[in-house]
């Protein structure tokens, strides 16, 4: 509801960033656009081709299958991240020294460029020098590059190990947030450390909890170059996500007007995911029917949160 | 120096916010009094600027500030929570609004001006420490401090001793007073306690619900309050208001019958009584006294008083204040009195004061 | 419901350098209504926190009904706690909050069923017993709070740690009237901590009067307000608090300001002291007092203060709204003797003679 008297200064000092967005995102999206309903046969023989191109795509059944491929390693990893995540954020020191050693400990899987993940959990998979295929071999045969059950589980494996922790830190710092009070009053309600954690601990990181979510849904429905570099898609198309099939038929296909229909999809499917997981976290959020604003007592009101304003000891 | 409010409301998606309020603060000390979220942070926001009326304008000395930024208005504020720059000292956290101000003044003349706010809030050795070194109390003088630092046309206090604790908090009234007392601009001082309000004792606006229910001098509305609901924002402990049923010659208080001048009631068949608890009494002083009985629920003493919690025979609740300690059992009956002069009549739809007490304090 | 005995309690944050509790011993006897009151930092909170199990104290031991605690756990320990702002489990109902510490102590479900029954009537929660507490209003959300403690029949006894503190102003009053209510019904032993005099004066049937990590005075209301025997519960108690000024007793014979104000009870003092007197016991006369020139006059609805002036001193009066008092006036007054103490070393020594039945000037 702040209507600050208009400055026009201000509109200055976005022009830059309004420029270099427009640059990298707008007209690249229209070009997209662009190409998604015309087939560019050469650069003067264009063919307006309307929805053949989406109509296509959402019936080739490769698109399809590595849909379903999305939907099955962001499905997984989430299950398998966002516990895992939980149990790491409790087993972390509180306070001091400890504390903030564990917390940069932690965080290294997070600063590793991506390409770089890909390369060393290739050679980590490898059965001849990588630790992880030695050691996996010695039970069974394991070649990531032609057993795609091996490729599967080696890409589900390196996503835990470089994003858990972004998880683990978000819980990490939800926990800390919940007040000693709660903690105390359990104890005295001689409540078991599960029944804290059912009751005291998952209530109060339900928020942080769905921005775990859904980043982490996100990034994993877009993931490109981990498994590019770790399978190329590989063995076959047994991890062939969205992200590396559209590379394939925008880059090496060069079927730019598949592609471009075909990124829209892939564009607006990110969209709706978003949307949804959006409305669903901030549904407490909105405001409700409005409070009954009649003589004597306020009715009843809804607290949410503990106060702030605390008187110090 | 004044603040003028003309037809000022504000609502947002969750409702109603403030009604038409049209009210014009004086320079020197105002105090807002009433209930949490009846609307005395939102108003005072409204003022300096932070939000913007959703109509109505604010005229500051006979100019139209409405449209005005926080910024470019001559306004201060003191927040309920002590809000200093952690990473200052407090020497930084006084001159700040200083080293900011368009006037751009010296380093001598800041140096000057945050000593003698510092020697006024007693600050001067701690200027070198940081807010987290220092007490509650002291916190809420640096942001005291700071706040007057410009001189502003406008400083509001936004229940600023609601989070200190309660002798801290009459040591800072008194020194609030004196720092006020000769002011030439316009300080208004929000509360929820009652007894703050008559403590300062200057211009009074009471708030309910987001709409100014009466405003004058707080005893003026402490004595004639214009409705109910400004007398029960303004006394503590909470103002006795019981049934009663008239006749052309009087009225009931806890079913006892008695004598009074009916002539401000004409008509109405019942009405609502009200009594300042400590306006009653355990023996009769005065021939006129009526007698009533109640039964004590409870009895509160604090050395100084004592609240009696009684159950009239009519089933409703009173609280009598006596000087003294009287640790009277539970469901003791007790005889008590009062003074008809003492009654504050109130109309029992619209809550409208009918009369007020025709026996002054003095 | 038990004894509970601090036995040479004291406790140090930094290791004996410095103590935010200094040594104390303490009765608290079963059923009885105790605050905690001082201002902050004078270490209410850490008493409160040793005996909840959250400090273990530096020196000293806890012991119930003779039984040494000191080292048990928060949870072995038979107390309960309502806390600054309300600690509820926001995803259970009212009823299932109240059932949680028995279903923790894996009582029967027929018992668990009477006491919830039995608290949420006491506490007049019986309609709202399917509802989220997230949806009531604070006061009686902390009432759900205590709801908790109470629940438990083997509590020895329920401590809160400024309860109020979120309280709308409007529902301190019957909050606060409501727990002296429900202590008087359970005989629960309560231990209350606040800096509110208010608060702790009506609520307790014993005051600690704490300062700087001590226990300065140990009473009821009446005590503190009418005997205190330090000058901090002469200061600390009363809105406004006691007037404080220099005196010389000579020869049995008070004088403050060159003035003989009256006899001191114990004949043996001698020397510079500091008398203290209540506002409410500043009482104007029409001769026999002191002659002070009225500074200034408050009517503040209930009351008056009139601010008292003689040379160099000030001091405030406490005057019912009806007494006829105005700014410049020069007004005798005088000080009720048996209120008016005298203090060495900021400890009560003694007071002045009464001068009534009998007895000399």
């Amino acid at each position: 509801m702040n209507t600050k008297k208009k400055n026009n200064r201000a509109w200055f000092l976005v022009l830059p960033v309004v420029i270099v967005v427009a640059f990298t995102a707008i007209i690249p999206l229209m070009t997209v656009a662009n190409y998604s309903v015309q087939d560019v046969l050469s650069p003067t023989n264009r063919v307006f081709v309307g929805l053949d191109f989406f109509r296509q795509i959402a019936t080739d059944p490769s698109i399809i299958a590595a849909f379903q491929r999305n939907i099955i390693f962001s499905t997984q990893i989430l299950a398998i991240e966002i516990p895992l995540g939980i149990i790491i954020a409790k087993l972390m020191p509180r306070q001091g020294w400890k504390a903030a050693a564990a917390l940069v400990i932690v965080a290294i899987p997070l600063i590793i460029p991506w390409n770089v993940v890909g390369t060393t959990w290739r050679v980590f998979a490898r059965p001849d020098v990588g630790l992880l295929g030695v050691t996996i071999n010695q039970f069974r045969p394991f070649d990531i590059g032609n057993t795609p059950a091996d490729a599967w589980f080696t890409m589900v494996l390196m996503d835990v190990w470089h994003w858990t922790p972004l998880v683990a830190l978000l819980v990490y710092a939800g926990l800390r947030a919940i007040p000693d009070a709660y903690y105390q009053a359990a104890s005295i309600d001689g409540a078991s450390a599960m029944s804290v954690f059912r009751f005291v601990e998952l209530p109060k990181l339900r928020r942080v909890l769905m921005i775990a979510l859904l980043l982490r849904f996100m990034d994993s429905f877009m993931i490109y170059a981990e498994p590019y570099i770790l399978t190329g898609g590989g063995p076959g198309t047994a991890t062939e996500v969205m992200s590396i099939l559209l590379a394939v038929i925008a880059v090496i296909q060069f079927d730019l007007g598949q592609a471009a229909a075909f990124s829209l999809i892939y564009f607006l499917i990110i969209q709706i995911f978003s949307f949804i997981f959006f409305t669903v976290l901030t549904l407490d959020q909105r405001p409700g029917p409005t409070p009954v604003k009649g003589k004597g007592k306020r009715g009843k009101k809804h607290l949410a949160e503990e106060p702030t304003g605390v008187t110090n000891e | 120096m004044s603040l003028q409010l003309r037809d000022v409301s504000l609502s947002d998606q969750s409702g109603d916010l403030l009604y038409n309020i049209s009210s014009t603060f004086e320079k020197g000390m105002n105090v807002l009094v009433g209930p949490t979220l009846a609307g005395k942070t939102t108003l005072m926001r409204v003022m300096a600027g932070l939000v913007a009326p959703s109509s109505g304008e604010i005229f500051l000395n006979g100019e139209d500030i409405t449209k005005t930024t926080v910024r470019d208005r001559s306004v201060s504020f003191v927040y309920q929570q002590f809000i200093n720059y952690p990473a200052m000292s407090v020497f930084d956290n006084i001159a700040s609004p200083l080293k900011v101000s368009p006037e751009k003044p010296s380093k001598e003349a800041i140096r000057e001006r945050v000593e003698e706010l510092a020697e006024l809030l007693g600050l001067t050795p701690l200027l070198k420490r940081r807010p987290s070194q220092l007490s509650g109390g002291q916190q809420q003088r640096v942001a005291i401090a700071r706040a007057l630092a410009r001189k502003s046309d406008v400083v509001l206090l936004d229940e600023p001793l609601a989070n200190l604790d309660y002798k801290l908090r009459e040591q800072l009234r008194d020194e609030l007073q004196s720092l006020f007392s000769g002011a030439d601009n316009v300080v208004i001082y929000s509360t929820a306690e009652p007894a703050e309000a008559l403590d300062f004792g200057a211009r009074t606006f009471v708030l309910s619900e987001g709409r100014v229910i009466q405003e004058g001098p707080a005893l003026g509305l402490y004595e004639h309050p214009s409705s109910v609901e400004v007398a029960r924002v303004l006394s503590d402990p909470p103002i006795n208001i019981v049934r009663s049923s008239q006749s052309a010659s009087g009225g009931t208080f806890g079913g006892v019958s008695f004598s009074y001048d009916t002539s401000a009631s004409k008509g109405q068949s019942e009405i609502h009584l009200g009594l300042q608890p400590h306006r009653i009494h355990l023996d009769r002083q005065d021939k006129t006294d009526v007698e009533f009985t109640g039964v004590v629920e409870l009895a509160e003493v604090t050395g100084s008083e004592t609240y009696l919690h009684l159950t009239l025979p009519t089933g409703e609740y009173a609280v009598v204040e006596l000087d003294g300690a009287y640790p009277v059992d539970p469901d003791t009956t007790v005889t008590a009195y009062f003074n008809p002069a003492d009654l504050h009549g109130f109309d029992v739809n619209s809550g409208a004061a009918l009369f007020a007490p025709s026996r002054r304090g003095k | 419901m038990a004894k509970i005995e601090l036995v040479d309690i004291a406790h140090s944050y930094d290791g004996g350098e410095t103590f935010a509790l200094k040594k104390l011993n303490m009765t608290w006897e079963d059923g009885k209504a105790y605050a905690l009151l001082g201002p902050s930092g004078c270490g209410k909170t850490t008493l409160l926190n040793i005996m909840s199990g959250l400090i273990r104290p530096s020196e000293g031991k806890i012991l119930v009904d003779g039984v040494d605690i000191t080292d048990k756990p928060t949870e072995e320990r038979n107390i309960a706690q309502v806390f600054q702002f309300p600690v509820l489990y926001d995803t259970m109902t009212v009823r299932k909050n109240l059932e949680f510490p028995l279903k923790n102590r894996k009582v029967p479900a027929e018992k668990i069923n009477e006491r919830v029954a039995h608290i949420a009537d006491l506490l007049d929660l019986t309609d709202d017993l399917d509802v989220r507490p997230g949806k009531l209003r604070s006061d009686l959300q902390q009432i759900v709070s205590l709801g908790r403690g109470l629940v438990r029949e083997d509590v020895a006894a329920i401590l809160f740690d400024e309860p109020l503190t979120v309280i709308d102003q409007s529902f301190k009053w019957t909050l606060r009237n409501r727990l002296k209510r429900l202590h008087l019904k359970t005989g629960v032993t309560l231990v209350y901590v606040t800096h509110d005099q208010t608060e702790a004066l009506t609520f307790a049937d014993d005051v600690l009067l704490m300062r700087d990590g001590e226990v300065v005075q140990v009473g009821s209301a009446e005590d503190l307000f009418l005997n205190p025997s330090h000058e901090f519960s002469g200061y600390f108690i009363g809105s406004p608090g006691m007037n404080f000024m220099e005196a010389t007793v000579t020869d049995g014979v008070v004088e403050a300001h060159g003035v003989a104000v009256g006899k001191a009870t114990d004949s043996s003092l001698s020397g510079p002291h500091r008398l203290g007197v209540r506002p409410e016991f500043v009482e104007p006369v029409s001769r026999g007092g002191l002659d002070f020139s009225v500074t200034k006059v408050e009517n503040r609805g209930g009351f008056q203060l009139a601010q008292l002036k003689l040379a160099d001193q000030t001091i405030m009066a406490k005057l019912a709204p009806d007494v006829a008092i105005a700014e410049g006036d020069t007004q005798q007054f005088r000080f009720v003797p048996e209120k008016t103490y005298l203090f060495k070393d900021e400890r009560a020594v003694g007071a002045l003679k009464s001068t009534q039945s009998g007895v000399q000037k």
